[in-house]
């Protein structure tokens, strides 16, 4: 089934629609929430929340201005930046009854691992992209991590995603080439 | 840099990476506007936009982590506890209304 026709069940309120949504995309959005919360139970909280967000909001939804799943990624990183300042509020206030049972979990994963075409790029490449798409950071605050001038970082960007897209592209030609001899 | 008909230059969007900035949430109401103009009336900014959101999607999907199956039970248990909720808030409110 395609997004826009489980989309129009959302619109509905058919709550399996959501549910199908959710198994569909909850992987690619919870890579990234637990990247930025960095903390296994605050990130479950939070993809919960953001389906619930989804569920909601799903009316504003506009598919003439994006993919779902950008809509759905920028609601998912409001939503951990949220939950991170929330919990620097807690250390702030030296609340720490929550945050620090939260704590204790640990993240099982390697968070900081990245996979696919991105791993196969350069160090700096690979870190400008990780910062700003899967960190949370902004530009202004990823040039100052990496320490270099926001030109040079805009330049890392701009070049990072050339070479994704290089690298999609010789992907997609071998799969039509292996469909085509198959 | 808007021109005189308020729709942002390309080459000012593609060279401050203003499309990225705009995928990535980083942008004011203002600017997020503008570029929703330019992305509507440029068909190749549009094609560029179309291209990084594949280009981005792919790689969070290269990145998925899946999370615990309790998750999907609980959205589940929430989603169906909420219209409960809202009959016997509406409940109470005519009760109010009547006390």
């Amino acid at each position: 089934m395609q997004d826009t026709e489980i989309i129009a069940k959302i619109i509905k309120k058919d709550k399996n629609a959501l549910y199908h949504l959710y198994d569909r995309y909850s992987g690619a959005l919870y890579g990234v929430i637990l990247r930025i919360c960095q903390n296994q139970v605050v990130a479950e909280d939070v993809l919960q929340e953001t389906f619930v967000k989804i569920w909601e909001k799903i009316e504003h939804f506009n598919p003439d201005k994006g993919r779902f799943y950008t809509w759905a990624y920028r609601i998912a990183k409001n939503n951990a930046l949220n939950a991170v300042r929330n919990s620097d509020k807690l250390i702030q206030n030296d609340d720490f009854s929550v945050f620090k049972e939260k704590e204790n979990i640990e993240v099982e994963i390697d968070i900081q691992q990245l996979n696919g075409a991105i791993s196969q790029l350069e160090p700096h490449h690979q870190e400008a992209i990780a910062l700003v798409y899967f960190r949370g950071y902004t530009h202004r605050e990823a040039n100052k991590e990496m320490g270099v001038p926001l030109g040079t970082f805009k330049s890392y960007i701009r070049q990072a995603i050339q070479l994704l897209r290089e690298r999609y592209q010789v992907e997609m030609a071998l799969l039509l080439w292996i469909m085509n001899v198959v | 840099m808007d021109n005189e008909r308020g729709i942002m230059d390309k080459e000012y969007i593609t060279t401050e990476g203003l499309l990225e900035k705009f995928l990535l949430d980083e942008l004011g109401e203002e600017e997020n506007q503008g570029i929703e103009r330019a992305i509507a009336n440029n068909r190749d900014l549009k094609q560029k936009f179309e291209q990084l959101e594949a280009d981005f999607e792919r790689m969070a999907f290269e990145n998925a982590i899946t999370p615990p199956p309790h998750i999907k039970n609980i959205l589940i248990e929430r989603l169906d506890e909420k219209p409960i909720r809202q009959i016997r808030y509406q409940w109470l409110g005519a009760a109010a209304s009547l006390a």
